[in-house]
């Protein structure tokens, strides 16, 4: 409700200060009632599910059953949110399994541009500079801030490196 | 199972292999392209090169610093586009980014911006054609064979992750953002000939474009390629570093799915295996499949390009290798096969032949075949000699000169083996070749006469090597014809190659009374 009211509002300029203060001052939501726990809908976080989200995320997948429930908890929550954030909003932000083709933050692409021809494409080739504020120019070393290195070997402070998972360094 | 056993003994390319008539293979490659671009795709990091020191070439992006943002290299697009156009494929208007999440220590970014839902172009095709390309086909009536092109995608390359002992993986980033191209082909190979000719085919196409060096060996194109038996499960085989792997994985897959149906066992659905270079191994099944999660890439606008834009392409594309490939076997050219192949991997070598050939049939009315013989029999192994790689020496000889030593020797102005020592000289850096090309138009006739023998110099040298060699004489009077050639070698080797080796045979036959 809230959204389609700062949308309604945003595309007029006849708004005036009093009515936005007004707009804020008036409570419709709380952040308290989006994440009240176990919020109906919400049961199709299992263990498995889980454990599927961990690996998707690099996460160890073996936790305790206290560390699961936590989680399982946490996520929950989100969803109870994500599903109030679709509330009445059907007809604005459709609910879909789809995957999101057209979903775009740029706002470029919702309007029509001049469509890139060959000349464009090498006009832009031909007037492309390295930014040094971008690391662009190689004056940084990528790892020279590294403190890491595996003993006996003489290269190592010219790679990244990544060590096994161990038991020891967690406790 | 024996045929497996066998089969995973196999260490070398059987070229007999061909699939059984009652089951019959299916093939589909993914080729994976390195870009051969200035900068990285999504930065203006210089892209690595062979030998470069490790994370030298790696900027905030690249690395995958949190609040760095990615932009379209437009060299990487008009790169993928050219390679689009070359196949025929559909460009499309718009076409955009997505995101496909999967972690490991070599993609600093934890996805990797590929082109999932909207790629750069559909269609397009690859045309096989004897006898330029191996069919392999068993009804020779069939000449050619069209390979359909699913789509091209733009993505980048991951870094490099290198093993320990130790158990610790260190990353090189060097590679992290390279621009590459996926090409995936719809399932249409029925044989592994097919597979080969189609990969070196593409090789050639991309090296003649400039749009990948085309090595198999260093990674700069990576093959994947899917196997099916008589249109059942698919199964997809990775890591498949050059020709010789693509061929014998295919192989010992075909047999190993021929065994399973056999007995059988149902062929596992999706199923990934790898190639250790004996044997494929299950990787991942469907089961366990990796859920990428893919999304569009926010930060990347849609490309939109004109509708026009293959057309404009096209028209600046030069002759495609397959068609300059067609003509050279015509008239006036008529190269062998292996030539053509030489050239079309050369094009360095590809232009200078074609200018002196033109040089030779336009300028002098000589035949065409000259410029070949020159080429490929002297210039080439001049080269070889001197072990000067040619076409970063080309300069040495320019091909007007070495068009006018040819035109001297054809004219029997300078002999064969003169000709030949010129261009040794010229090569080996002793004397350029136009100083001894202008001291022979130059020079007098006494000069010249020291070049080439006169006619009744040849004659006595003929007369000569008659009398000093009675039992090959005895042998040629006695039917045995072709042992001339032993004496026109020996008066050959006594000239130092100033005298003309038809003038020779012809004098011999003469003095022998021989038709």
């Amino acid at each position: 409700m809230l959204l389609r009211n700062l949308r309604r509002y945003s595309t007029t300029s006849r708004l005036t200060k009093e009515e936005v203060k007004a707009l804020l001052k008036s409570t419709h939501w709380s952040i308290e009632s989006l994440t009240a726990s176990n919020q109906t809908g919400t049961d199709a976080i299992k263990p498995k599910t889980l454990s599927k989200m961990l690996k998707l995320s690099g996460f160890q997948e073996s936790v305790s059953k206290e560390r699961e429930q936590v989680l399982i908890n946490s996520l929950r929550t989100q969803m109870g949110f994500i599903n109030h954030l679709y509330d009445n909003q059907s007809d604005a932000l459709a609910q879909t399994d789809e995957p999101l083709h057209s979903f775009r933050l740029l706002v470029s692409d919702h309007q029509p541009g001049s469509p890139l021809t060959l000349n464009d494409i090498k006009d832009q080739i031909k007037n492309q500079v390295p930014d040094s504020t971008k690391g662009e120019t190689q004056e940084w070393g990528a790892t020279h801030n590294s403190k890491s290195n595996i003993e006996g070997s003489k290269i190592d402070d010219e790679y990244f490196t990544v060590k096994p998972f161990s038991n020891e360094e967690t406790k | 199972m024996t045929l497996l056993r066998n089969f995973a003994t196999s260490t070398s390319v059987r070229a007999t292999f061909r699939p059984l008539p009652e089951y019959q293979l299916k093939c589909g490659l993914e080729l994976h392209t390195q870009l051969k671009t200035k900068y990285k795709l999504f930065s203006l990091t210089p892209t690595s090169v062979i030998n470069s020191k490790p994370n030298s070439k790696v900027s905030y992006f690249d690395s995958g610093l949190p609040g760095t943002q990615p932009k379209l290299n437009p060299e990487a697009l008009l790169l993928a586009l050219k390679t689009a156009v070359a196949l025929n494929c559909d460009i499309a208007r718009i076409s955009s980014f997505d995101r496909k999440h999967y972690f490991y220590p070599d993609q600093p970014l934890g996805y990797q911006i590929t082109q999932f839902y909207k790629p750069i172009a559909t269609g397009g095709e690859l045309i096989l054609k004897e006898p330029l390309d191996d069919i392999g086909l068993a009804d020779n009536s069939v000449k050619s064979k069209r390979i359909r092109i699913q789509q091209i995608q733009i993505e980048q390359d991951t870094g490099r992750s290198i093993y320990r002992k130790d158990g610790s993986i260190s990353v090189d980033l060097n590679r992290s953002n390279t621009p590459l191209i996926e090409l995936v082909t719809l399932p249409d190979f029925e044989n592994i000939y097919q597979v080969r000719s189609f990969i070196k085919k593409y090789q050639q196409l991309v090296r003649y474009l400039g749009i990948c060096t085309g090595d198999l060996e260093t990674g700069a194109i990576r093959v994947d390629v899917n196997v099916s038996i008589n249109n059942g499960e698919r199964v997809e085989i990775k890591n498949l570093r050059n020709t010789t792997d693509i061929v014998q994985a295919i192989e010992y897959e075909y047999f190993r799915q021929v065994g399973l149906i056999k007995n059988g066992t149902p062929i596992q659905s999706q199923e990934t295996r790898g190639w250790d270079g004996v044997q494929t191994n299950a990787r991942r099944s469907k089961e366990n499949a990796v859920d990428y999660r893919y999304f569009p890439d926010s930060e990347l606008p849609h490309i939109q390009l004109s509708s026009n834009i293959s057309e404009e392409i096209k028209n600046e594309l030069p002759k495609l290798p397959s068609e300059i490939a067609m003509e050279l076997l015509e008239p006036p050219f008529k190269l062998e096969l292996k030539h053509i192949r030489y050239l079309i991997d050369n094009k360095v070598l590809l232009d200078y032949y074609m200018e002196l050939h033109s040089i030779l049939t336009h300028d002098h009315k000589l035949e065409g075949k000259f410029a070949g013989n020159w080429l490929f029999n002297n210039l080439l192994s001049s080269f070889k000699k001197a072990r000067l790689e040619i076409t970063s020496n080309l300069n040495l000889v320019p091909v007007k000169q070495l068009s006018e030593l040819v035109v001297g020797v054809v004219s029997g102005r300078v002999s064969k083996g003169n000709g030949k020592s010129i261009l040794q000289s010229a090569i080996e850096g002793k004397q350029p070749i136009d100083k001894s090309i202008s001291s022979l138009s130059t020079s007098s006739q006494a000069t010249a006469s020291s070049i080439v023998l006169s006619h009744s110099q040849e004659e006595e040298l003929c007369s000569h090597i008659i009398n000093t060699n009675p039992e090959t004489v005895e042998k040629i009077k006695s039917g045995k014809v072709g042992s001339i050639k032993y004496l026109i070698g020996m008066a050959m080797k006594q000239s130092s190659g100033k005298a003309s080796s038809k003038n020779l045979e012809q004098i011999f036959k003469n003095l022998l009374n021989i038709k």
